[in-house]
């Protein structure tokens, strides 16, 4: 070989050297490389970014010139951005990113966004979370969210939200941004028991009135369920088995047994389908009752859910199907029957609740030649609640209806639900929104005036997305609402959001919301021997004021990485609906906007992983207002009730096995009440509902790939009842304790999955 | 030895026979009820019934209980009592004479002197009148000191003028509005009265009955029979205006469904509560001793049974933890227990049902 020869090979090896440098990332911690990182380089002689992907083995070859600048990004890390002065082989470690930080969501976006980038706070709940908690419905899933309090009937079993000490009646429930249509509301005053979050891949909460994008009845916030719609293989066949102690009651003819199954295939690059169902059996749990009896109903309950979906390039569109029934069983104690005979022929009245919904939603979104982003949808969802009252002869077997007013009752809620919104992103700098709902509404009842009653609501809606300036983003919003039962609203909303860094935002936040007076408040008619209640059609909406600020926060204590989140909030409830006298019939009582509500709260939580520990803790603290300080002078005008939430995860290595506990203290909740003292003096009292702690846990493992296994508990602190100062005794009143629960119960799933690619 | 008995046995149905037939010309006494099961007949849901039972004669009396509007007492005192069971209500006027009183002195009595617009009223500020309402109805007690019509006084001009809302009927209609005034007049009494426009007004002579507590008056149609002679019912089901407490100061009318009034100091009630040694069907003569008895009206009241209320886990039937020991008119002890509430086919209120055994004193 001459040297000449030799020279050039030399002076390849050394460019090649030069030019070409191997840089591999990999998980902080950890010698598991990454592949699919989207890495941006830019060497500092250079102007240009040039864009690679790492490989299966999570390495990439710059060619450019040393030093320069990279850039990572990846959906599940932390993006990095680095100068790499030096030629030589790099290994990166990359840090993972707390999943919810960067997860997608839709609740209120012009288009899909991330958390991080949202103009508003939105929290998620992901499937992962629902499912490691053995969660089967929406009450399940939120019974330890912070700022979140759920409140039970014992009779039927049903669940109610507050959020942010605001009733049910303001926090709105959507499925894929549709209302779902419940016994009480559109969307409002859910029953959580009755709603299944089988194929439901998300929860997104957003606090604070949506009033601008969804209308009515949001006063509070939204929650809103994002269906799985996107499948990562091409068929999937999942089978579950749940089986649960209720409290100490458990057996095939006791406790709760579920069994769902689940199938998803897509047909081709465009069609796919999802079928689903679950049967949810809880057989009751009889606790101290009298025979027959139960203290908790049993109720069973069937869903089911199909989807239909298409998809090129541009353009999605599915129809979705989901049914559901419930029957609730209350069944009476037995009372004595003499017969003419003298024979002795016990009955009982006996209840049964059989509740049917349908909702069939059609939705479609993609670009337009003039528009960035459409969505569109139409649905129709048909619920109905049939309560039947019977007299079972024991003896006989002989069933017969009962005939007192109410006694068989049907109650309806119909609705056609229209919306869309289009969205144009002019320029780097603004982004407008505009869209319109259309809400048809017919329900009926048996102490609904005429028996049956129909409302129509027109919205139509902008908003803008504006950055003046570099990291500044302000979001102005209006609403104009029309509805046949109380007129016209114009509903105003402004965001603001500053980005200080990568890692810190702040959000301010000022909307307006309003709950529509319902059915019920409108057109109630009840009347027997010592009640005449009316509806009231003149009623106005509620109306609120609410603001918040936020502040959300990574940053590192002690090489430990913390995402932190500070909310303040301060809602305004004018327009209150309440009973008052009617002042054209004395003798009756109806529907008024007679009060004033308010909450205001802090917020503070704050997660973090360690190895193979994540978990959470957060902390709230929530005022809620007096009323009768309005009219009693000394009085303070806000009661406050703490609560404490925390969820812990321990991974065990090989990731096979976590181990989680879900936590949370909802403390006590006080009111004032007059009372009578032992001098016969009517005095103001200070009630309160009693704190109590909650707790699930559960152990998760996976054998292969195919089978899962869940065991765990609910109720850990085994809460049946707390007890309640607040009550005087009244004519109505329940009795001086609220139930929760039936006390600690046990859980097993089982699940079976296959998947093929 | 058997012949013996048979001659005991034989001479004992002779002796009976002839005690049986001895006196004819006395009243034979028929020996008390030694039980039964009753339905006594309250009507339904709107219980239209007032239903008085004599337990030692096993009889119900059933009166409709918008049949009537005023009670006259028939004891010394001099007292007038209001159709309770119709929420029947009273407001004096300032006046003596019932001509005088025209729709001008009951400006706003519509609003007031009516049970369900005192209801109403509490769903707002409090009127300062409400106080007042629970003086517009006769005592619950049964205490003819309270009565919403003063003690009708000796001299006839000291006896005002009264507005009286006549009550609802059973299907929830209103029974109309009168004044009346009530004079004493030669140990009886004068009832004056006529509807509140009239310039007229008719009268009605009531003489005290003293078989009776009270001589009955419907309005329209003079004196009717309501509950049975004094001595001759233990108990009775109607429809109660109640007074409730609705603060420190206040307590307003409010009916009751399903009550039960004792016949006041005649009966006395005693009640038993179920344990694991103390049943119904064990209870026997002597365990009376034990027992403490009430001879209030409402000894028994609403007690006996519980009406659903959202939450509470209850439902509307009798109280199957509990029965009664009564000493009726006679002196005779029975135990007695609600069996049931609604009717046991249809499930309405307004059909109850009680089992009753005399208990022997051996």
């Amino acid at each position: 070989m001459n040297r000449w020869a030799l020279g050039v090979i030399l002076w390849l090896w050394m460019g090649l050297h030069a030019y070409s440098q191997s840089v591999t990332f990999v998980v902080e911690g950890s010698e598991e490389s990454i592949p699919g990182v989207v890495v941006k380089v830019r060497s500092l002689s250079a102007d240009e970014w040039v864009g690679q992907v790492t490989n299966d083995q999570g390495r990439l070859v710059i060619s450019e010139e040393f030093p320069l600048v990279i850039e990572t990004s990846h959906l599940s890390y932390e993006t990095l951005i680095d100068t790499l002065f030096t030629r030589k082989e790099y290994r990166i470690p990359l840090v993972p990113s707390i999943n919810q930080l960067d997860e997608v969501v839709v609740t209120g976006q012009f288009s899909p966004q991330s958390i991080r980038n949202s103009v508003f706070r939105v929290q998620a709940i992901n499937s992962e979370e629902i499912q490691s908690r053995g969660s089967n419905t929406l009450q399940e899933a939120l019974a330890s969210q912070l700022n979140i309090r759920l409140s039970q009937d014992l009779a039927l079993g049903s669940a109610t939200i507050s959020l942010q000490g605001i009733s049910s009646q303001n926090v709105k429930i959507l499925v894929d941004g549709v209302p779902l249509v419940n016994r009480v509301g559109n969307g409002n005053g859910a029953d959580l028991s009755q709603i299944n979050l089988q194929n439901i891949e998300r929860i997104e909460l957003v606090e604070g009135p949506m009033a601008v994008n969804y209308g009515a009845n949001a006063l509070a916030g939204v929650l809103n369920l994002i269906t799985k719609k996107d499948f990562i293989n091409k068929t999937e066949v999942q089978l579950s088995a749940q089986t649960e102690s209720a409290g100490s009651e458990y057996g095939l003819d006791r406790g709760r047994h579920i069994q769902s199954f689940n199938l998803n295939h897509r047909l081709n690059s465009q069609w796919s389908l999802l079928v689903g169902a679950q049967h949810n059996d809880f057989l009751g749990y009889q606790g101290g009752a009298a025979l027959r009896q139960h203290e908790w109903n049993p109720k069973e309950q069937w869903s089911g859910n199909a989807l239909i979906k298409f998809e090129d390039q541009t353009n999605s569109f599915h129809y979705r199907l989901d049914a559901f029934d419930e029957l609730i069983q209350d069944f009476g104690t037995l009372q004595n029957n003499f017969l003419p005979s003298g024979e002795n022929q016990p009955f009982a009245i006996d209840e049964t609740y059989d509740s049917k919904r349908m909702s069939h939603q059609i939705q479609a979104e993609g670009k337009l030649s003039f528009l960035d982003r459409y969505s569109a949808f139409v649905s129709y969802s048909d619920f109905e609640r049939q309560k039947r009252r019977f007299s079972k002869n024991v003896v006989t077997g002989i069933e017969n209806l009962t005939t007192g007013a109410g006694d068989q009752d049907l109650s309806t809620y119909r609705v056609w639900e229209f919306g869309g919104t289009g969205y144009l992103n002019s320029g780097e700098s603004l982004a407008i929104q505009t869209g319109y709902q259309i809400s048809l509404e017919t329900v009926g009842g048996g102490r609904i005036l005429d028996e049956e009653q129909s409302i129509q609501e027109y919205g139509i809606y902008g908003a803008l997305e504006w950055n003046p300036v570099e990291k500044f983003t302000i979001r102005p919003g209006v609403r104009y609402t029309n509805n046949s039962a109380f007129g016209d609203q114009l509903i105003p909303s402004v965001q603001l959001k500053y980005n200080l860094s990568r890692s810190t935002q702040f959000r301010a936040s000022y909307g307006k919301g309003f709950r529509s007076p319902s059915v019920r408040e409108l057109y109630f008619e009840f009347v027997d021997s010592n009640h005449r209640i009316f509806g009231n059609p003149d009623l106005l909406p509620e109306k609120s004021n609410h603001f918040s600020v936020n502040a959300r926060s990574d940053y590192t204590i002690n090489g430990l990485r913390i995402q932190g989140d500070l909310n303040l909030f301060f809602n305004d409830i004018e327009n209150q609906i309440g009973i008052g006298q009617n002042i054209n019939d004395v003798t009756s009582t109806t529907y008024l906007n007679i009060s004033r509500f308010k909450t205001l709260g802090a917020t503070f939580s704050q997660k973090a992983t360690i190895g193979n520990w994540s978990g959470s803790l957060g902390f709230s603290y929530i005022g809620r207002f007096n009323r009768i300080s309005e009219t009693e002078e000394n009085l303070s005008q806000f009661f406050y009730s703490p609560e404490l939430s925390s969820n812990i995860t321990y991974t065990f290595p090989g990731k096979a096995t976590s181990v989680n506990f879900f936590y949370k203290y909802a403390g006590r909740i006080q009111s004032y009440f007059t009372e009578i003292n032992t001098q016969n003096e009517e005095v103001i009292s200070i009630g309160e509902v009693a704190g109590y702690h909650w707790m699930d846990a559960t152990i998760t493992h996976s054998f292969g790939e195919r089978f899962n296994a869940t065991l765990g508990a609910r109720n850990l602190f085994n809460i049946r009842r707390i007890n309640n100062s607040g009550l005087s005794g009244g004519a109505h009143s329940g009795g001086p304790s609220v139930p929760v629960s039936y006390g600690r119960s046990y859980l097993l799933k089982l699940s079976y999955n296959l998947n093929f690619k | 030895m058997i012949q013996k008995r048979l001659f005991f046995f034989l001479a004992l149905i002779g002796f009976v026979g002839f005690s049986a037939c001895s006196d004819d010309d006395t009243p034979s006494v028929d020996p008390p009820a030694t039980g039964s099961i009753v339905d006594p007949n309250v009507g339904g849901e709107n219980q239209p019934n007032q239903v008085f039972v004599d337990l030692s004669t096993t009889t119900q009396t059933s009166v409709s209980r918008n049949s009537w509007d005023l009670g006259f007492y028939t004891g010394t005192e001099f007292r007038v009592i209001l159709n309770n069971s119709a929420s029947a209500l009273a407001r004096a006027i300032d006046a003596t004479d019932l001509d005088a009183v025209t729709a001008a002195d009951t400006v706003g009595f519509a609003s007031q002197l009516d049970i369900d617009a005192i209801f109403g009223a509490l769903f707002g500020p409090p009127p300062a009148w409400l106080p007042e309402a629970a003086s517009w109805t006769d005592d619950p007690s049964g205490d003819l000191t309270k009565t919403a019509i003063a003690e009708v006084n000796a001299t006839a001009s000291n006896n005002q003028v009264y507005i009286i809302n006549r009550g609802k009927n059973p299907d929830g209609t209103q029974r109309g509005w009168m004044k009346i005034r009530v004079i004493q007049n030669s140990g009886g009494y004068t009832l004056q009265y006529a509807s509140i426009g009239a310039s007229t007004f008719s009268e009605l002579d009531i003489t005290k009955n003293t078989d009776f507590d009270f001589v009955f008056v419907n309005l329209d149609n003079g004196m009717v029979s309501v509950a049975p002679e004094a001595d001759d019912w233990d108990f009775s089901f109607t429809v109660f205006t109640n007074l409730l407490q609705v603060d420190a100061t206040t307590s307003i009318p409010y009916a009751f469904k399903d009550f039960i009034l004792t016949n006041a100091n005649r009966v006395d009630v005693a009640t038993v509560e179920i344990t694991s040694d103390i049943t119904y069907e064990n209870f026997a003569f002597g365990s009376i001793a034990s027992l403490e008895f009430s001879n209030s009206a409402t000894a028994i009241g609403s007690g006996w049974r519980t009406v659903a209320q959202p939450g509470s886990g209850q439902e509307t039937g009798v109280k199957d933890d509990i029965f009664y020991v009564i000493k009726d008119t006679g002196d005779n002890y029975y135990k007695l227990r609600f069996t049931r509430l609604v009717d046991a086919t249809s499930g309405e209120r307004g059909n109850p049902q009680f089992q009753y055994e005399l208990l022997n004193n051996e």
